[in-house]
């Protein structure tokens, strides 16, 4: 027992750092003991209710006498009774009420922690979501006047495709020749290979991005050191700059300013390092490290054609001008160039101008917004609650009431203080919300669900702290309203006489708390049906098959660097890569591909035309389109992709191809299409094997035609080795990294990842909405269950005189049952219709979150209707097993 | 001369707040320590126990005024071993405990006489 309060004794301690030293060196020490003496003797007396009361009484005195510590000083003037004059202005009315709010909730030390926790976790659950969706939605982008940015695509309308990206050439020529926009600039949309860092420690590869001139100056970002790429440093022979992001900066260099003008040896050559970006600038994303200029890609990298298109554009729009005009003027320019080059161009008539928003927080917007009102429903869900114990309360107090009106306190007045002292708990709640909140955010920040970089800078900021002020002031207002004007206006005589015959009729407070125990079972059917179609959908994810086989195969990234294989050595060193790890013992099969499938760099592959066996060849622009992807020979295997029909590659096949199932069934469908023919590179090939499709990005396999090339047909750098070994991962990780670097020691490996960890990862995003969503629900339900259990519990204590009665007439236990839980049954049902009723309506606008369920999933609204009843039956019976152990003659006496 | 002067004091300070008139009254009949003081206002105002914050400000604001003073500091025999501090009343203490009891005294009177209060004088 005495280790108890001391341990809030310590707590009540620390507390007492608010007041000013000053006093705290001269009394804090009586005042801790004079606490413990408090807690003693109460904890003696009345056990934890006792102690409860001590520390609620303690926290309104720290609340009160602190702050007035340190703005009173200890003049005679504080001794005396404070003139009259003040008493009857508006502020000494309303700090009046306060200090009753306060006094009031102090001496009902249960009801106030109750209150106080039910609104604290409502608001404070709301608080974290709004502060993620203040971050991600509302907060305006790191750029300067983000409304004006778009990126604009290539679009081919004949062809059905909005999303292409955008050759060099073309992009020169639109700025040229377009009047909407003020500036543009290009950036890659495929994997480009990273320049390879060397003499800063171990050769690193680093994540860069290849930005054309324009680039920096569209976006509109202020580097926080130095400058960034100016149109000269785009100049052949004058180009070796380099831009670092932040935290690039931060992690190889410690923040250290110096670095701006430092030379650092890029693939070789020495590069001087312009200008530092500021820490929220992720562009393209958060993995880039630095931006070169585009120009010292060589041809032999890249050839600069026109029909060769890889970057994707970043456009701002001039003032005043709309995105429609924007559009009609691009139509223009690309119909006049598609005129100009017939053959590179046919068919880009037009460019597909998106806002720059729009794009970024597309795919979060949804999610946020159903948990943003989920958390909604899970608040008033509580002030249900609360408002069911507030006018619990009333009851009590109505006496009290009683009392003061026939003093001549006004209906106003009484209205008045009631509503301060709800005003006073919801802020109250409001504080114990923003902790909660706080730490919601951490947590949330930690796990790092929606890929949201920025997350880690979201926390509480001036619209948050306003945000929970408002909804704390709302919940007080919300369910302190109904008790205080039913306290005010009824009857007060009327009211006393019905209370004291407990007459169980359905007076205005037990309608009132039926209609919040319908209100608060519509909220949580219509949450947990939410959150149940999340979990369905969340195991129709986990059905898909992603179409390779991810146990016990490890990935890497091997880029050969560009500064030391050129061309068809590039080939060689894979080549020789792949021989020595093949020969290893513990690795039963290996290859190399590009682009990794749910790899961190994935993307589809790159786009090229083809023409199957039969096809029309004279017209290019109506050419199909195939994602073509890079493998060695062996590859298939070691991740486990099935072939279906032919074979694999075998070594330095020139003339064969490998398609996969959708391009088998596009153009020879119910055939087996091995052996026929298809152009690719205008050189036509064989098809000598059909793989099957795959998970490449996202959650359902592929649907498009795809091309596995071998990689000696041309070469590449960036592939991805992927081992299948019979090893444990860790040791077998270890040879093959030695086995590498016995070949080229400088050689980086990068991205080490086991299959099945990007597997997994590749949920990350699904899982934390139903972790949330399904944390939401129960919550909800909880408190759903506890006001199911108040409201029957004063529905027993009302009707105490007519059970004590049927009792004595016979009725046993089941006959008590019925009649309460029959009740609850009756309410939750009602809940539950309605509840049903809203999902159907409102779960509909979630849909684009659902995988392969519908958003009216009947076995979905089954399961949360029986688990829903079956709450409410359980919360029902409690109180109906106490009614049936009610004391007839005790009940006949009550009154 | 100086009981005028120390007279026109301590009217200045009347009417005491009921709270201070009461500590008053309880270190009337002897020294006590913060904790005594909380027991005995709460016997005798209906359990109301005065927290912390409230009860030491009060007291060192009457320090601060020369109504009371610290006496030792010693052990209550009837509570555990820690040192308590006690205070005591002063002379000051004392008149205006006296003062402000003839300011109600006279409220009172004026009550009593129109019956509202059973007590000496008046009619039933």
């Amino acid at each position: 027992m005495k280790r108890k309060t001391s341990i809030s004794e310590q707590i009540y301690r620390t507390l007492l750092g608010i007041y000013p030293h000053n006093f705290r060196q001269e009394f804090g020490g009586d005042m801790a003991q004079l606490f413990r003496d408090q807690c003693l003797e109460r904890k003696a007396g009345r056990g934890w209710a006792g102690l409860a009361r001590v520390w609620v009484q303690a926290l309104f005195d720290l609340a009160l006498q602190a702050p007035l510590e340190h703005f009173q000083a200890p003049n005679g003037k504080n001794l005396r009774q404070p003139k009259r004059s003040s008493g009857d202005s508006m502020i000494s009315k309303i700090s009046q009420d306060i200090r009753y709010a306060f006094r009031t909730l102090a001496r009902s030390p249960a009801f106030t922690l109750v209150a106080t926790l039910s609104l604290a976790l409502g608001i404070g659950a709301n608080s974290a979501i709004f502060s993620v969706v203040n971050g991600v939605l509302l907060d305006p982008l790191p750029f300067s006047e983000p409304d004006r940015l778009a990126l604009v695509f290539s679009a081919f309308p004949d062809q059905d495709a909005s999303h292409r990206s955008v050759s060099p050439l073309d992009l020169k020529d639109w700025k040229e020749q377009n009047q909407a926009f003020e500036s543009m600039g290009g950036f890659p949309s495929v994997d480009s290979s990273g320049q390879v860092l060397t003499g800063e420690g171990e050769p690193q590869e680093l994540a860069t991005c290849y930005v054309t001139e324009g680039f920096f100056e569209t976006l509109g970002v202020t580097p926080v050191r130095g400058r960034f790429l100016l149109p000269e440093d785009h100049v052949q022979g004058r180009n070796r700059s380099v831009v670092l992001s932040y935290s690039f900066w931060q992690n190889q260099f410690g923040g250290d300013p110096a670095v701006v003008g430092r030379s650092l040896r890029l693939g070789g050559e020495p590069f001087e390092v312009t200008g530092i970006m500021p820490r929220r600038f992720e562009f393209p994303n958060a993995e880039t490290d630095i931006w070169v200029p585009e120009s010292i890609i060589p041809e032999s990298g890249i050839p600069r054609r026109r029909y060769i298109r890889w970057l994707y554009v970043v456009a701002r729009l001039k003032p005043g001008v709309t995105f429609e005009q924007a559009n009609q003027d691009m139509l223009r320019v690309t119909g006049s160039l598609a005129r100009q080059y017939p053959a590179d161009n046919e068919g880009l008539t037009a460019a597909n101008i998106e806002p720059m928003h729009d794009i970024l927080v597309r795919n979060r917007r949804t999610t946020l917004v159903v948990l943003f009102i989920t958390v909604g429903f899970v608040l008033l869900i509580a002030c249900a609650n609360v408002a069911n114990l507030a006018l619990s309360r009333s009851d009590k107090k109505l006496r009290e009431i009683a009392v003061r009106s026939a003093l001549g306190a006004g209906r106003r007045r009484i209205v008045s203080q009631l509503l301060t002292e709800s005003l006073v708990l919801g802020v109250l709640g409001g504080i114990g919300g923003l902790l909660l909140g706080l730490a919601g955010v951490r947590l949330l920040a930690d796990l790092n669900p929606w890929d949201i970089t920025s997350l880690a800078e979201i926390g509480i900021d001036l619209k948050v702290l306003g945000f929970t002020f408002l909804i704390s002031i709302l919940t007080g207002v919300l369910f302190g309203l109904a008790p205080a004007l039913r306290s005010a206006f009824s009857d007060i005589r009327q009211a006393l006489q019905e209370m004291g015959r407990s007459a169980g009729q359905a007076g205005p407070g037990l309608l009132y708390r039926r209609f919040l125990v319908v209100v608060q079972v519509g909220l949580v059917t219509v949450v947990a049906v939410a959150a149940g179609l999340t979990i369905g959908s969340y195991r129709q994810l986990h059905q898909v098959d992603p179409g390779f086989d991810a146990q016990d195969v490890m990935t890497m990234r091997i880029n050969a660097p560009g500064y030391k294989y050129q061309g068809d050595q590039t080939k060689d060193y894979y080549q020789r890569l792949i021989e020595a790890v093949q020969e290893m013992p513990q690795v039963e099969q290996a290859g190399i591909v590009r682009p990794l499938p749910l790899g961190p760099r994935t993307f589809m592959g790159e786009g090229w035309s083809y023409l199957p066996e039969g096809g029309q060849e004279e017209d290019p622009s109506k050419l199909p389109q195939a994602n073509i992807r890079w493998v060695s020979p062996g590859y298939f295997q070691a991740i486990g992709i099935p072939i279906l029909s032919g074979r694999d590659y075998e070594e330095e096949e020139m003339d064969a191809v490998v398609i996969n199932q959708s391009m088998a069934d596009l153009h020879w469908p119910g055939q087996d299409p091995t052996g026929r023919q298809l152009k690719l590179l205008n050189q036509w090939k064989s098809v000598v094997g059909v793989v099957g499709n795959v998970r490449q990005m996202g959650f359902e396999r592929e649907g498009q035609p795809t091309i596995y090339v071998h990689y000696q047909q041309n070469w590449r750098r960036g592939m991805t080795l992927v081992v299948r070994g019979s090893a444990p991962p860790q040791p077998l990780l270890q040879a093959v990294q030695q086995r590498i670097w016995e070949i080229d020691p400088d050689q980086p490996i990068t991205e080490v990842l086991s299959m099945q960890s990007i597997l997994d990862d590749s949920f990350s995003r699904p899982r934390a909405t139903v972790l949330l969503l399904g944390l939401f629900a129960a919550l909800a339900l909880l408190l759903s269950a506890v006001g199911i259990y108040g409201t029957l519990s004063y529905l027993v204590q009302r009707r105490t005189h007519e059970i004590g009665v049927r009792i004595s007439l016979g009725a046993r236990l089941p006959d008590i049952l019925k009649l309460v839980v029959g009740q609850g049954m009756i309410l939750s049902l009602l809940g539950v219709a309605l509840g049903l009723a809203g999902a159907v309506a409102a779960t509909r606008f979630m849909s684009s979150l659902l995988f392969e369920v519908s958003a009216t999933e009947p076995s979905v609204f089954a399961a949360v209707a029986l688990v829903l009843l079956s709450v409410a039956a359980l919360a029902s019976y409690l109180p109906g097993r106490r009614a049936s152990a009610i004391d007839p003659i005790q009940a006949l006496r009550y009154e | 001369m100086q009981n005028e002067a120390a007279a026109q004091d301590l009217q200045s300070l009347l009417p005491l707040k009921p709270l201070v008139f009461q500590i008053l009254l309880v270190l009337h009949d002897g020294e006590r320590h913060g904790y005594s003081i909380v027991k005995q206002l709460a016997q005798e105002s209906s359990g109301r126990q005065i927290a912390p914050g409230n009860l030491y400000r009060t007291l060192r604001t009457m320090m601060a005024q020369g109504l009371i003073e610290e006496s030792d500091s010693r052990p209550d025999p009837l509570l555990d071993d820690e040192r308590r501090r006690y205070f005591c009343l002063t002379s000051l203490g004392r008149r205006l405990a006296s003062a402000e009891a003839a300011r109600l005294e006279d409220l009172l009177s004026s009550a009593r006489r129109r019956s509202l209060l059973s007590g000496s004088g008046g009619a039933r």
